[in-house]
């Protein structure tokens, strides 16, 4: 029981934290190795708003976790990537972050634990 | 008191390192001509045609140490040359980037039992480098960059530079996976005359690939890569001129092999290989380069 009172207060805590944000998954072309991915993360972090940018060059798919508040559009993407020197394709966003930055030089991403996991109802 | 002995065996010497310096040492120049690429990719002793982010800079410093001896053996000739090279990228837009390339030079040449040594700044080297085309897919990407560029006499005249300015060019294709990364550049070396002293033009191709060695899969946590690498380089250098005259002692054909590996993480790559010899055809008495030793670290800024 008690153990179950502190889930929920911690999950009520972290889903207040969490609750505004949001994710897009950007799908990039051309990317293949985490030295060159690391100059569009940088730039993405840049954006007021942006908290975590992680990336997968399997999938060429750059997570980005931001506040509900930041918009992209497809031409504000495509710009971006061009710049960095890469082809932009898409993105999807989703109504959750699953990424959080641990803030080191590397940039590593981590999957966040899943009791830490906003999970918010699909509507978003 | 110095025996009339060694008063002729110093004036010889210094003949010989004045002709090596002509010669020999400027022929090992042409093998580390182009052992710097700035560009964010992985290979070692070429150049890549991987682009430069607009307004990034990528700075590289590398170290290349090359040990050329004579083939006939009884001249008892030795070159030792270091290079630290600093080398800067920089993305002007998306397509054009822009190199500079600095190197501090020590030259150590043996002749006998007489060793002499000069160090210096070397010949620096501004070039630019285009994207013509660019073609990109899911984890892989293919581009083709002509580059052209000039190289100053900043180095001091026959010692650590030529003294003469001279203008380069070439195209690089470059196609890249997750796993793996193809570089191949053709390029051409116009040197010109300086203080009577014509280098004779150089034609080179060079290739290298790149293989993922770890990690095995690429996973969203995956933040380096361990590449073992493999180069080839073949040049063919003209004769060099002297007052007008060609010097039979310069100039030939010569074939590299490259082994070597390389670390790439998101900010930073570092790298290490061993250039050897395959084919050494030189003319006359030219030095032969034996072997050079390369090591890099390139950080993205």
């Amino acid at each position: 029981m008690k153990s179950t009172i502190l889930f929920v207060v911690a999950y009520a805590l972290t889903g207040t934290a969490l609750a505004d944000d949001v994710q897009y998954d950007i799908r990039v072309d051309g990317i293949t190795c985490p030295f060159c991915v690391a100059t569009s993360e940088r730039a993405l972090k840049k954006i007021e708003g942006v908290h975590a940018v992680g990336s997968n060059l399997e999938t060429g798919t750059i997570f980005v976790c931001a506040d509900s508040q930041v918009t992209f559009t497809d031409g504000q993407l495509k710009r971006l990537f061009l710049d960095k020197g890469f082809t932009y394709r898409s993105f999807e966003k989703k109504s959750a972050c699953s990424i959080v930055d641990d803030e080191h030089d590397d940039e590593e991403l981590r999957d966040i634990p899943e009791d830490h996991v906003h999970h918010p109802d699909t509507n978003g | 008191m110095e025996s009339p002995l060694s008063n002729e065996r110093t004036r010889v010497a210094c003949k010989w390192l004045a002709g090596a310096i002509r010669q020999g040492v400027l022929a090992v120049s042409l093998v580390v001509c182009f052992t710097v690429s700035v560009s964010w990719a992985a290979p070692i002793a070429t150049n890549t045609a991987l682009p430069i982010s607009v307004d990034e800079i990528i700075v590289r410093e590398q170290l290349v140490k090359t040990h050329s001896s004579d083939r006939f053996g009884g001249m008892n000739r030795q070159v030792d040359r270091f290079e630290a090279r600093t080398a800067l990228g920089y993305g002007l837009t998306s397509k054009l980037a822009l190199f500079g390339v600095l190197p501090l030079v020590n030259v150590d040449r043996t002749f006998g039992d007489v060793s002499t040594s000069d160090f210096g700044l070397g010949d620096a080297a501004l070039f630019v480098r285009y994207e013509v085309f660019r073609s990109d897919h899911l984890g892989r990407t293919l581009r083709i960059a002509p580059y052209a560029g000039v190289r100053l006499p900043s180095g001091r005249d026959g010692k650590t530079g030529d003294g003469s300015v001279d203008v380069f060019g070439g195209v690089i294709a470059t196609l890249a996976r997750t796993q793996w990364v193809l570089d191949n550049q053709l390029g051409y070396d116009l040197n010109r005359e300086a203080d009577g002293f014509d280098r004779g033009d150089s034609v080179s191709f060079e290739s290298s690939f790149q293989y993922r060695l770890a990690p095995g899969r690429v996973t969203q946590d995956t933040t380096a890569f361990f590449f073992g690498v493999l180069e080839l380089s073949a040049n063919h250098n003209e004769r060099n001129r002297l007052g007008g005259v060609s010097d039979p002692n310069s100039g030939g054909f010569q074939l590299f092999l490259t082994p070597g590996l390389q670390y790439a993480t998101r900010r930073w790559i570092a790298d290490l290989g061993v250039k050897v010899p395959i084919v050494n055809d030189l003319n006359g008495t030219a030095l032969e380069p034996d072997y050079s030793i390369l090591t890099s670290i390139r950080i993205n800024f």
